[in-house]
């Protein structure tokens, strides 16, 4: 786990009341931020990687936390920009997957959990990231539009049509019930276009996610 | 009523009740992992943040 962000860390003044608030604060957030981080991440050791950096992060720059305001979004926040600068760092470091697998210890583990990850859980995996953390927000941790927009630094326009979005997906991912992709690499071969053309043949037994299963859904 | 227009009502009901059932699941999910006890690795850090700060306090003080 790196220590060294860019942006908002800032040492603060140290005051002994604030900060034993603020701690107290933290430690009964961590939960939820756990929580929030395996949605986004769905690899429950990044997950909580993350939700340490984002602990981190929280603590210097807790001076510019207004008390009184709502700690749990602000938390949440971090989390999502934290979240996005890791993963474009780690696309531009290229075998970071590979590497990224062999060095975690629970890697095996994972799969089995993964394994017996429900339907939906596995749906939330083909959404966007967009969609899903707009998903969850509204849906699972209890956020209203507005807060959610504040989160996702987006309008609440945009949250709703995410969320719309998200949803119909969701259900129209599981009202096929072919097995879902594994990863969201979209291949373009012969087979594909055998299935597509099932697909249309049959609707409810889609392969792929995206445009095709929102035309059936149309249908 | 015209059956389509019943078709189309017996439809958004069908989606209504399976939309509920996924939102269900979306909260069981998220709060399984609410539920879970945090690892102790997670307090750990808060209290070595904590007491570093107070360190750092102390040899300030001291000076």
């Amino acid at each position: 786990m790196t220590t060294a962000q860019p942006g908002s860390a800032k040492p603060a003044v140290p005051k002994a009341e604030p900060d034993g608030e603020f701690k107290a604060g933290l430690l009964e957030l961590i939960p939820f931020l756990r929580a929030f981080a395996r949605s986004l991440c769905g690899n429950p050791d990044i997950a909580d990687d993350l939700a340490q950096e984002t602990l981190v992060k929280a603590w210097q720059s807790r001076a510019t936390f207004a008390p009184g305001t709502n700690l749990k979004a602000w938390l949440f926040t971090i989390l999502r920009n934290q979240f996005y600068s890791d993963r474009r760092r780690a696309w531009r470091q290229a075998p970071w997957d590979q590497d990224a697998a062999e060095r975690i210890p629970g890697a095996s583990e994972e799969q089995s959990w993964a394994a017996e990850l429900s339907d939906t859980a596995r749906a939330l995996s083909s959404l966007s990231d967009e969609q899903r953390e707009a998903l969850i927000l509204v849906g699972a941790g209890g956020f209203s539009y507005e807060a959610a927009a504040q989160i996702c630094n987006c309008a609440v326009g945009t949250v709703k049509s995410r969320v719309a979005r998200a949803r119909k997906t969701l259900l129209s991912i599981l009202e096929g019930s072919d097995p879902l992709p594994a990863t969201g690499s979209d291949v373009s071969d012969p087979t594909t276009d055998i299935m597509a053309e099932l697909d249309r043949l049959a609707p409810g037994t889609a392969h792929s996610v995206g445009g095709k299963l929102k035309k059936i859904v149309s249908e | 009523m015209s059956n389509d227009q019943k078709g189309d009502r017996e439809k958004n009901r069908v989606i209504r009740v399976r939309q509920r059932a996924i939102g269900r699941e979306l909260r069981r999910i998220y709060d399984n992992v609410v539920k879970e006890s945090v690892p102790d690795d997670f307090v750990a850090l808060l209290q070595k943040m904590d007491e570093r700060e107070e360190d750092r306090e102390d040899e300030s003080e001291e000076r």
